[in-house]
């Protein structure tokens, strides 16, 4: 990470990496509109702070004065936590998310926060109640989501670490549309608490970067056990940013046939198929396998997903905080308007989805069969990771689509989740790097699966891969890094 | 199975949901599609697969019960749509202000 390298050797001040930051985000958000908000004030407070520190000698720590942004679900001090929500909208949190607070006891300096599907839910960002967020390669696509807004500036801006999560390809689809380096880590790597809850079972928080070393980097700070929360595992901590730069020689590749399903893009298949030659010519070993329960994978996601969305937003209830009805009669009525009127469309699609597969006479044929599909796909990988070390596929059929064409038919933007959802099922490391342009040089995603707990395996490919190749250097047309200008 | 007004209605209420005329058409058509795209599920034979709700074998985790700090009462309710320190205030629910609670 090179802003943090040049902070150490004091060839830059934390203030005038903050204040480029800030200069960046003045030149791409407003064509972008990927920031939710932005804390010129507090940044500048902050990074002043750090280098009072480092000017009176002492180990501001590892990352001291990095600028970070955060998906707009996270809980922060600074500003709102709205979840890209109008029930959240004046909702100020009275606390720091673990992962946040692991940035900031690293130094780092919360700058912004970016835009998001409403709770996460959505593959577009087009499901924000506030704004849509645009793609920096071509501003008339969709950046993906959920953490569209964190994806768009990875790429369209240089020296800032950005933290989204991931329930069932929130991180990795958006980082493939935008050509970003986006990680889930294994389910229980990095703490949740203080991330608002969309799905427990499956949501991750992760890194999106422009760089597979610089989310190494990223994961080596914010992983680990946390006591408040009890799915967090306590594991070591590997050095991920050292691991990362091993060989790879000798890695077993499992491509599975599943995952280039009828209707991926021809252009799609073209560029993820000679990527994984790539990795042959590096030395390792790649081999066909199967994966043969995949495409019940979606459908098992939709009902559990549904279900836990159900459960967790039950508490946005008009009076612990968010949004209350000013037209109510009683307290239910109060209940069902504060929450009629402060959710969007898909969150209630999804409230109400959910609470259908758990009621009673409906649990066992659609909840209870969707979480003995969850173990099917698990089995799957189970059985691959006996001959492989990792799965290597497209992190989505399609690439980046042009705003308004999927969002009036939810079934059709669940499709594009198809080929990211296992991993969140199956609780796997999954990460997408870009592997090429297609001919209207919109980037491509290379998917790549790693064992539970074995984050590293996955970040040591995808560096490999990006110190052969050049695909995740390349400037969208929106770009604030390259000496300010606009145009690419 | 057959997707009616009143699933949509029961739905809407157990999940505390006001919904409007067209949005509630517009639900009923959602759930028509979902059900139609899950359906896929039912040709898998299921006999004897466990559930997964975690693919970790996570057991159990507790902490030491030891007392420590937690949201001052002033944080708490900073907030609240309605607050009387140190209480929230909710619309009156007794008497005759609140309808009877439902069971699902």
């Amino acid at each position: 990470m090179e802003i943090r390298d040049r902070i150490r050797r004091g060839e830059m001040s934390a203030l005038e990496a903050v204040d480029e930051a800030l200069r960046q985000l003045d030149v791409v958000n407003p064509r972008l509109q990927a920031a939710l908000q932005i804390f010129p004030d507090g940044a500048r407070t902050a990074a002043a702070a750090i280098d009072r520190r480092l000017a009176a000698g002492e180990d501001a720590g590892p990352l001291a004065g990095v600028p970070f942004t955060v998906k707009d679900n996270f809980c922060t001090l600074e500003g709102h936590t709205t979840a890209g929500s109008r029930i959240l909208e004046s909702f100020a949190s009275p606390y720091d998310a673990t992962a946040v607070r692991k940035l900031k006891e690293a130094g780092a300096v919360c700058v912004a926060k970016t835009n998001l599907d409403e709770f996460g839910m959505g593959s577009s960002t087009e499901n924000s109640a506030f704004h849509v967020t645009r793609n920096p390669w071509k501003t008339t696509h969709v950046p993906g989501g959920s953490s569209g807004g964190a994806a768009a500036l990875a790429v369209s801006t240089g020296g800032m670490i950005h933290l989204g999560s991931d329930t069932g390809g929130s991180i990795r689809q958006p980082s493939a549309c935008c050509g970003a380096s986006g990680l889930k880590p294994t389910y229980g790597r990095v703490s949740r608490y203080g991330l608002v809850a969309f799905a427990s079972s499956l949501d991750q928080i992760g890194p999106i970067q422009s760089s597979a070393l610089d989310c190494a980097l990223v994961l080596e700070t914010i992983a680990g056990a946390d006591p408040m929360d009890s799915t967090s595992r306590d594991l070591p901590v590997p050095r991920y940013a050292d691991e990362a730069q091993q060989d790879i020689r000798g890695l077993r590749l499992g491509v599975p046939a599943e995952y280039f399903p009828e209707g991926i893009e021809a252009e799609v298949e073209e560029k993820v198929r000679a990527a994984i030659e790539v990795f042959r010519e590096m030395g390792a070993e790649v081999r066909d396998v199967s994966l043969p329960h995949t495409r019940y994978a979606n459908p098992a996601y939709v009902l559990v997903s549904a279900a836990e969305a159900s459960s967790n937003l039950a508490r946005y209830d008009g009076v612990h905080y968010g949004r209350r009805s000013v037209s109510a009669s009683g307290l239910v009525d109060m209940y069902c308007r504060s929450r009629g009127e402060g959710f969007g469309a898909e969150v209630k699609r999804r409230i109400l989805i959910g609470t259908f597969v758990l009621s009673s006479g409906y649990y066992d044929a659609y909840y209870l069969t969707a979480l003995r599909v969850r173990n099917l796909i698990r089995q799957d990988f189970e059985k691959v990771y006996r001959e492989v070390d990792a799965v290597v596929c497209p992190t989505s059929p399609v690439p980046a689509f042009p705003l308004g064409d999927r969002i009036d038919d939810p079934l059709k933007l669940y499709a594009v989740d198809v080929l990211t959802v296992p991993a969140n099922l199956a609780s796997l490391p999954g990460m997408s790097i870009p592997c090429g342009f297609t001919s209207e040089a919109l980037p491509v995603g290379l998917q790549i699966y790693g064992r539970p707990m074995q984050d590293e395996i996955v970040l040591r490919l995808a560096c490999a891969y990006q110190a052969r190749t050049d695909h995740h250097l390349r400037a969208p047309p929106v770009c604030g890094w390259r000496g300010g200008e606009e145009g690419g | 199975m057959d997707v009616t007004d009143e699933l949509v209605a029961k739905i809407a209420r157990l999940s505390r949901l006001a919904l409007g005329e067209e949005e509630s058409a517009e639900m009923k058509e959602h759930f028509r599609k979902v059900l139609g795209f899950v359906s896929e599920l039912e040709s898998l034979d299921l006999e004897g697969v466990a559930p997964s709700l975690f693919a970790l074998d996570a057991s159990n985790v507790q902490r030491e019960d030891e007392p420590a700090p937690s949201l001052p009462a002033g944080a708490a309710l900073a907030n609240a749509p309605a607050a009387h320190p140190p209480f929230f205030l909710v619309p009156r629910i007794v008497g005759d202000a609140g309808e009877p609670e439902m069971s699902p």
